[in-house]
């Protein structure tokens, strides 16, 4: 099951989701507590599939744990405008995928990424290591 | 003229005790002279046992001091036999000559000492040459292993150092990179820096 339109982009908007989802029991605190584009996704989900709200918050969670991140290690607190410059950038619109932004100040310029485990280093340290041996 | 009898009977009695009195003194001299006599008899054994007892303590002494010279190491046979006889001639005389001895053997012995120290020293000279030598020798074997290391070694140092001065440059490159850089610029590098992530490697 997917829910394009609810996808969170960054960890943190994850994580407000997943708390709005366990801390909403029924439909009438939904309408009152839940921003407008997940509330349309429940109710639509709710037409197309005529399951209860309760059925659909679960489909939902599930869609949620089963994500996936990647890391991103920048030097700075990224702007709105920047994130999603980086979420476009990575062209995971598509994907189940969402950015963990964590800040590393050691870096000097650049980025450094972590997928599925793997590393990838793009860094100005990497380019001035390479370039000086 | 009549001679008063009683003076002869009182010249009799004077007389009788002017002898009584010699008569005393006689025989008082006679028995201190034999005291006297008795005293010096005993005295002279005293004397002669003293004497007899002094002799014997220093035959004993002789002995003991011609034992301890004949075992030092420290005087040549010459000059132990002349201590010897020194000391000999001494007990014989009867006097001390115990200063003199010392004084003839200070000499002596300064000539035995000064004749040691001098076969000390050149055996002293003799081995500080050998162990010159030696350690010269160690020397030239430690420095020739030195090199032999160094040359083996060349390659690692410089690696070890070319490998400080990239760090020391990487800091400094770093630094100047740090404050030249401006937010736009950081914020395009690190989209750039994506985007060239997902070219190499390529993600879903």
């Amino acid at each position: 099951m997917v829910f394009n339109d609810i996808k969170p982009k960054t960890k943190r908007e994850l994580v407000l989701m997943q708390q709005l989802l366990a801390s909403t029991k029924t439909l009438e605190s939904a309408r009152i507590a839940f921003p407008e584009k997940l509330l349309l996704a429940v109710t639509q989900e709710m037409n197309a599939t005529k399951q209860n709200f309760e059925t659909v918050i679960k489909d939902i969670k599930l869609y949620l744990n089963n994500m996936k991140s990647i890391k991103v290690y920048i030097a700075f607190e990224p702007t709105m405008k920047l994130l999603d410059r980086m979420y476009h950038a990575f062209g995971i619109d598509q994907t189940e995928r969402y950015l963990e932004i964590l800040r590393d100040e050691s870096l000097v310029g650049g980025v450094k990424v972590v997928i599925d485990g793997k590393q990838y280093d793009q860094t100005i340290d990497k380019v001035i290591y390479e370039k000086c041996i | 003229m009549i001679i008063e009898p009683f003076f002869i009977t009182g010249l009799l009695t004077v007389f009788a005790c002017l002898i009584l009195i010699v008569l005393s003194l006689v025989v008082l001299y006679f028995r201190s002279s034999r005291a006297l006599s008795a005293l010096n008899t005993e005295f002279i054994l005293y004397k002669r046992d003293q004497e007899s007892q002094a002799r014997a303590a220093l035959e004993a002494a002789t002995k003991k001091a011609q034992e301890i010279i004949s075992s030092t190491q420290l005087f040549s046979e010459e000059t132990k036999k002349w201590v010897m006889d020194a000391v000999s001639k001494s007990i014989a005389h009867g006097s001390s000559t115990y200063d003199q001895i010392i004084s003839d053997l200070g000499a002596k012995s300064i000539q035995d000492l000064l004749s040691y120290s001098e076969g000390l020293k050149k055996s002293i000279e003799s081995e500080t040459s050998k162990l010159t030598e030696h350690y010269e020798n160690q020397l030239k074997i430690e420095e020739q292993s030195f090199h032999q290391t160094l040359e083996k070694n060349e390659e690692q140092i410089f690696k070890d150092v070319k490998t400080k001065a990239t760090a020391l440059l990487s800091e400094i490159l770093r630094d100047a990179a740090k404050k030249a850089l401006t937010e736009e610029e950081s914020e395009n590098l690190i989209v750039d820096s994506i985007e060239k992530i997902k070219k190499e490697h390529g993600f879903t």
